[in-house]
């Protein structure tokens, strides 16, 4: 009978043991966002860390390469760069004056919150999702820089994501073209509301799709800026997520929907942004 | 593939199989993102997790696919349990039949690596679009799963072919 039991706990057992385990963490992931805890934490200790070593490596590796350039070449890099040195003098003087009137005009209009002045955080991309089906990438810096879920990732000027879960020293960020994405958003220069979905199939192209906008009156162009909206409750107002590309009214006649060209680049993310307000921090509710 | 790992289960052989690991794991997630071709990336972890089966056997293999399934859930994944499930299987089943037929044979492989790659793909499919009715089956058959599948068969037949190269040269160097 012991021998029964040792032969098939031998390989069959812990087959169905594992098998069972998996199931149970669907079922627990399922119910509460926890579940991974204790593999956050040795994923903290374990994993992240050589992804970072390997990403410092690729950064100075990269480094070296761009090192390797002629003397004539950096010569005559060094005339063309002082011809436009002076140009940029005389341009900068000017739009020195135009930028205190700005500063001016602002001031008179309020509206010097305009998200230039969100308190951010630098990070790198140190891994990417390895499947074909998502579009999420972790960055290198977790709970102990201060980083918290629903906090937004920018890239460059645009929005990249937004961060769904965090470990010690690391946290995951859901970019905008992912399928599982939606954002509350709104055109730039006529407000009109709309939703802003990732999709698989236009994931690839690097696309994002937009539906639901109210067929008013109100015109709406390719290459209108459309941002996220005030009445989102994870996406801080007034990002740009990206350009409009196309437009076209629904067969309901009642809305119009297109797509977007993101304002990110999403296939060579390296560097990005966290804004290290959510918005529930800036709206007073509390995170449920 | 099982042959050259299998001659016997040495200490550094077993140091070999967890540095392959994890050298799988970060080449999956660091090195392929920039390396897609038509938008894909090969599954190079499904690959670990079938080698491990085919050269340590039923038990390494199961572990192999379970940790590096675990290990991207918990770094990438939405639900936990669900990549680990599926590599873990893969893993397993690898072992088993590499078990019951003669060993060391590729045709064996290949068809341990495609059948993983099929049965991976429809399910993690299967799991985390169909039941959100997300149903664009058609797409993700002619743009992703086609040229996935290819994909990661070359790089698996890339990779064979590089073990047995090194197996090949350390063996000429034994009977030395």
């Amino acid at each position: 009978m012991r021998n029964r039991l040792k032969s098939f706990m031998g390989s069959r057992g812990w087959f169905f043991l594992l098998c069972l385990l998996c199931l149970c963490f669907m079922l627990l992931s399922a119910f509460s966002s926890h579940t991974g805890g204790p593999f956050r934490v040795v994923a903290g200790y374990t994993v992240i860390p050589m992804q970072k070593g390997l990403n410092r490596t690729g950064h100075f590796l990269r480094q070296i390469g761009s090192g390797f350039t002629t003397t004539r070449e950096l010569q005559d890099e060094n005339s063309k760069l002082k011809a436009r040195i002076d140009e940029l003098m005389i341009e900068n003087n000017n739009l020195q004056e135009e930028k205190y009137e700005l500063d001016r005009l602002r001031r008179l209009y309020d509206l010097d919150k305009s998200y230039a002045d969100y308190e951010k955080t630098a990070a790198h991309v140190i891994g990417r999702d390895g499947g074909n089906l998502f579009d999420r990438f972790i960055i290198d810096k977790g709970e102990n820089d201060g980083i918290r879920k629903d906090m937004n990732v920018l890239s460059g000027s645009g929005l990249a994501g937004i961060v769904t879960e965090v470990g010690p020293t690391w946290a995951k960020v859901r970019s905008v073209i992912d399928d599982e994405s939606n954002i509350s958003a709104m055109t730039l220069n006529t407000s009109e509301r709309c939703i802003v979905t990732g999709d698989l199939a236009l994931m690839q192209e690097g696309k994002i799709a937009f539906s639901q906008m109210k067929n008013s009156d109100s015109k709406i162009e390719a290459g209108d800026q459309v941002v996220t909206s005030s009445i989102s409750d994870k996406y801080l107002q007034g990002i740009l997520i990206g350009y409009i590309s196309e437009v076209r009214v629904d067969g309901n006649n009642l809305t119009r929907s297109g797509y977007l060209t993101p304002a990110v680049d999403f296939s060579n993310l390296q560097e990005v942004l966290v804004i290290t307000k959510t918005k529930a921090d800036m709206t007073g509710k509390k995170e449920e | 593939m099982r042959r050259y790992f299998q001659e016997e289960h040495t200490a550094f052989s077993w140091v070999l199989y967890v540095v392959l690991l994890v050298a799988a794991f970060l080449a999956q997630t660091m090195l392929l993102p920039h390396l897609t071709i038509a938008g894909v990336k090969p599954d190079l972890l499904l690959i670990a997790s079938v080698a491990a089966g085919m050269a340590k056997g039923k038990n390494p293999g199961m572990a192999a696919g379970f940790f590096l399934g675990l290990l991207s859930d918990v770094l990438y994944g939405g639900v936990i349990g669900l990549l680990a499930f599926s590599y873990l299987v893969i893993g397993y089943v690898s072992g088993w039949i590499s078990d019951l037929y003669y060993e060391g044979d590729w045709r064996l492989g290949a068809i341990l690596v495609g059948c993983g790659y099929i049965f991976h793909e429809l399910f993690i499919y299967f799991c985390s679009y169909i039941l959100r009715s997300r149903f664009m089956f058609r797409y993700e058959l002619t743009h992703i799963f086609i040229p996935g599948f290819l994909y990661t068969m070359a790089v698996a037949a890339g990779l064979y072919l590089i073990v047995k190269l090194i197996s090949g040269l350390l063996a000429a160097r034994v009977k030395e």
